[in-house]
């Protein structure tokens, strides 16, 4: 299925993916992109929050409010959280992804040796 | 120490302090808070080099500061802006210029000497770098912001400004007896 939402960066995507599981902090966020991706991705600050801003001015998250973690110490922290829109711009990115692991396996690619790695 | 924890988080603050205005005003605090939580976390790993750590974020976040002035400058169309930006320099200066120019074609000693077209289109630029160099300071104040928010700048700003005045200056007591006729002035 060909979805109309244009393909996310990587780093949209992986904040988008942390941010499905429930609300996180900046540094929340960044912890969590590091477990989905099982350390494979590690996101700067720069990286992170410039992501954040284009994401927040197109509506795919949004501030939910400031509070103290309870995990951390007692500084209240400003919290991020996935919108709708967000939610739809993630299942039509993964279901892009979907799509082209249909495509390798169909073209028995997948899961495979590619032709390049012989 | 020269990475000490809390001068680290104060040059870290300092750094964030150049990003573009909106985005230091909607995301800096939670970029802190971010630093702050990562400085923490790396201070409890002891095999780790601390300072390596911080370069990166520092670099990483030098990176992002260059990316986010590229996309503003990119959303304010620079071609645009710099037309009518210049527009109005341009006239003022120009109108400045005019009564030496007038003065110089009524006094010319000789129909076909040539006109010193360098030299008005030199005195021309002068005043328009003058004025582009001072529209900050004005619109700063017009907008009630304090000018010495930044005194460096300001500082700088002010010795270039005296210079152009100088040099304009110079060249008009230099250049007046020609404009006014006098006969064997160069």
């Amino acid at each position: 299925m060909i979805t109309s939402t244009p393909p996310l960066t990587p780093a949209v995507f992986h904040i988008l993916l942390a941010l499905s599981s429930g609300e996180r902090h900046g540094y929340g966020i960044m912890k969590q992109v590091e477990t989905d991706s099982q350390g494979k991705v590690t996101m700067g600050a720069g990286t992170l929050y410039g992501s954040l801003k284009r994401m927040l001015d197109a509506g795919l998250v949004e501030e939910s409010d400031k509070r103290v973690d309870p995990e951390m110490d007692d500084e209240r922290r400003i919290y991020y959280q996935i919108t709708g829109v967000g939610a739809k711009a993630l299942a039509a990115e993964l279901e892009r992804y979907k799509s082209i692991v249909r495509l390798a396996q169909e073209r028995k690619l997948y899961p495979k040796i590619f032709a390049y790695d012989l | 120490m020269i990475y000490d924890q809390n001068t680290v988080r104060a040059l870290y603050k300092k750094l964030l302090a150049f990003y573009p205005r909106g985005f230091r005003e909607q995301l800096s605090e939670s970029m802190e808070q971010t630093f702050n939580d990562l400085c923490s976390e790396w201070k409890q790993k002891p095999d780790q080099s601390y300072f390596s750590f911080v370069l990166w974020m520092f670099i990483e976040t030098a990176i992002g500061i260059i990316q986010e002035r590229i996309l503003l400058i990119k959303e304010m169309n620079p071609m645009k802006n710099i037309l009518t930006n210049l527009r109005s320099p341009a006239i003022i200066s120009f109108i400045l210029v005019v009564p030496f120019m007038i003065l110089e074609l009524i006094n010319r000693r000789n129909f076909y000497e040539g006109f010193p077209i360098p030299l008005f289109g030199f005195m021309w630029l002068l005043p328009i770098l003058f004025i582009i160099t001072m529209m900050p300071i004005v619109r700063n104040i017009r907008a009630g912001n304090s000018v010495l928010a930044n005194p460096i700048i300001l500082l700088l700003r002010v010795v270039f400004l005296a210079f152009i005045a100088w040099m304009w200056v110079g060249i008009l007591i230099d250049q007046m007896p020609c404009f006014l006729g006098v006969p064997n002035c160069d």
